[in-house]
């Protein structure tokens, strides 16, 4: 038991998040050809509009639907569905926390190839300085209080402004890359339009294809630049403390060597900062456990299920990461 | 009184002269979503909810029973009622006539999903007139399909095929009228492909497509009862604001065929039968009228160009000089 939980720990975390990754896209992307269908409450960007092929649907597609009611219907048949839908959403993503974004998003992936091609290319990636990095993930929060409301306001009326149009319909599918972004991987590109049919659809659809441009810029130059104005990330970290699979941090074993927030993709620095508290999940974190391959310190950084430690940070493990590393570069 | 005699006989001359279509298809027996205006009948506007959303009419709102009307009133006591269900069972129609109008309900099964499909709706009639037995046949598609219940049936090719009823003396079958999820997928400019079978045969039979709009085409269906059209465009908004994507216009085919054929119908003899049958669908604008690739590729040019360039430019400003620091040993 010893020996396979050394191995474990001393394991290559990002080549076995880069296989669940892979596996993950062909599952969400390709899935239906093999009649997998994981439903359509999933905790990530397994993208509605990606035809037949996808293996299950993002939840933010069916949430704006299903918000688009009178609230008077809410505690009626439909209000059932919506929670039917909502529990299974957080079921889903209780079961594996916010490693859904680390290892299964189709769009994250996306945005991890794009970074393995810019540093192949030997171009250095940017960083936000830390005031930035904490005014730009409201954005996400911002996002889904939007998603929200405008899907709320077509079938309840505002004062003073009315009930409003049904070209609003799933406003945040219509801003997301995920819509433009995904459905070419099977070989779709119905989305590359801007929908002149109304003034809504004109604005939205502009609006989406200008953040298509920006996102593949900004994955460029930036690690995980979409996910930090991620909503589906604002949505499941409203659930993440009751998540099965957890990242707790031993403050009494840190030295604030920094280790862990130089690699972290997202740029989080309170998992370096923070001696103090247990659960460290951060409302951006991808749960991709770089920073825990990347500790030395023994037992520091602990990934834990139903709190049985599945991954845990060694000096052993550190250093055999090291020399492969070194060994690779060589 | 004679002149007036003489207007009543041109004015009906001048009709059957530019109506011949008219003339020989009669008035067709079709079923709606939306029971008949007045006595008069006739296609009815639907606005929106393609998806659910909005509008007088939405296919993907699951309910426990649907309910169509017919368009006229003249049903005979004989007439009745079919329906055949998308896993090819055969359910039941409930033909009934209240507040001035025909309608067929059915249930649907709406929690369990295991309905999931499309429903054929028809109601046949038959009468003894003239000698002749005539048949009127009204046949519907009706979607009974809410996302919520997954699209579990995407690969399902006999649930997905239009499907038809043997008993049905003449019935017209739609193709490629619903995509893989059961949602309508008809659009202006597409070619609307159907088929007409006598007795479950292909048969060669006269058609006529009217739309909403009053448009009308006459054509003959080939050797194997196959026939098409281009859908036309038939959405003219006079300004942008008044444009909807989710407009549905609605157009009925009706196929007739006669042939000689001797009998007895309640009592009465013929020897001539003459079959009407009726399909009515819906089309949306063509989804080209009112998109563009070329705007939307050249704002995503536009933004990761102008984006790629305010890093690079950011990235170069913020470059430091090399500078050469000499420090003096001696200080």
């Amino acid at each position: 038991m010893r020996k396979i939980r050394e191995l474990v720990y001393s394991a290559d975390i990002n080549r076995f998040r880069l296989y669940s990754q892979v596996v993950a896209f062909g599952l969400l992307m390709y899935g239906g050809y093999l009649a997998i269908d994981l439903g359509a409450n999933l905790p990530t960007f397994a993208c509605a509009f990606v035809g037949d092929g996808r293996g299950g649907t993002c939840y933010l597609y069916p949430l704006q639907h299903q918000l688009n009611m009178p609230l008077a219907q809410f505690i009626g048949g439909r209000g059932v569905a919506f929670l039917t839908g909502l529990i299974t959403f957080v079921l889903f993503f209780m079961l594996f926390n916010k490693a859904w974004c680390g290892f299964a998003c189709p769009l994250g992936t996306i945005q991890d190839w794009t970074t393995k091609l810019r540093s192949r290319l030997g171009i250095r990636y940017s960083a936000y300085s830390e005031r930035t990095f904490h005014g730009l993930i409201k954005i996400k929060y911002v996002l889904l209080v939007l998603l929200i409301l405008l899907s709320l306001g077509m079938s309840n009326a505002v004062p003073g402004i009315g009930k409003l149009s049904e070209d609003f319909m799933t406003p945040y599918c219509m801003i997301c890359p995920g819509r433009t972004v995904l459905p070419l991987f099977n070989g779709d590109i119905k989305q590359l339009v801007v929908d002149f049919s109304s003034k809504t659809k004109l604005t939205l659809t502009a609006l989406g294809m200008a953040v298509t441009g920006t996102f593949f810029v900004g994955a460029f130059a930036k690690k995980r630049f979409f996910c930090l104005f991620c909503p589906m990330s604002a949505l499941q970290y409203i659930f993440s403390k009751a998540g099965l699979l957890r990242l707790i941090k031993d403050g009494s074993k840190c030295t604030k060597c920094g280790n862990c927030s130089r690699v972290c993709d997202m740029g989080i620095r309170e998992i370096a900062d923070d001696v103090v508290s247990k659960n460290i999940l951060q409302d951006d974190c991808m749960m991709c456990f770089k920073c825990v391959a990347a500790c030395p310190e023994e037992k520091c950084l602990d990934v834990r299920f139903l709190g049985l430690p599945v991954f845990s940070s060694t000096e052993q493990g550190f250093f055999k990461r090291m020399e492969g590393k070194v060994k690779d570069e060589n | 009184m004679r002149f007036i005699t003489i207007v009543i006989v041109l004015f009906l001359a001048v009709e059957a002269y530019s109506l011949p279509s008219q003339a020989k298809f009669g008035e067709a027996m079709f079923l709606s979503e939306n029971p008949p205006a007045g006595h008069s009948g006739g296609l009815k506007e639907h606005k929106g909810g393609q998806r659910g959303g909005g509008g007088d009419h939405s296919e993907h709102r699951a309910t426990p029973v649907k309910t169509v009307y017919l368009n006229i009133h003249d049903l005979s006591d004989s007439a009745k009622a079919y329906v055949l269900r998308p896993d090819g069972s055969i359910g039941e129609g409930r033909l009934s006539h209240a507040e001035g109008a025909w309608s067929v309900t059915f249930d649907t099964k709406p929690m369990d999903g295991s309905m999931d499909g499309i429903f054929n709706v028809y109601v046949v009639d038959k009468q003894a007139l003239d000698r002749t037995l005539l048949i009127r046949v009204a046949k519907m598609n009706a979607i009974n399909h809410s996302c919520g219940w997954g699209h579990k049936h995407k690969f399902d090719k006999e649930r997905q095929r239009p499907k038809h009823l043997d008993a049905i003396p003449l019935e017209i079958i739609g193709h490629d009228q619903w995509n893989s999820y059961f949602h309508t997928q008809t659009m202006s400019g597409d070619n609307f492909v159907f088929s007409v079978l006598h007795d479950g045969r292909p048969v060669k039979a006269a058609v006529r497509v009217r739309t909403q709009s009053g448009w009308m085409k006459m054509l003959k269906t080939d050797d194997d009862g196959k026939g098409s059209l281009q859908l036309i465009r038939d959405y003219y908004p006079d300004k942008w604001n008044d444009f909807t994507a989710r407009k549905r216009s609605g157009f009925v085919i009706t196929a007739e065929y006669e042939a000689d054929e001797e009998g007895v119908y309640e009592g009465k003899r013929y020897d001539r039968i003459k079959l009407i049958t009726t399909l009515p669908w819906k089309y949306q604008p063509q989804r080209s009228e009112y998109t563009s690739y070329a705007y939307g590729l050249g704002i995503t040019a536009a933004f990761a160009i102008a984006g790629g360039l305010a890093v690079y430019i950011y990235r170069e400003r913020r470059k430091r000089p090399y500078r050469e620091v000499e420090f003096n040993e001696k200080n």
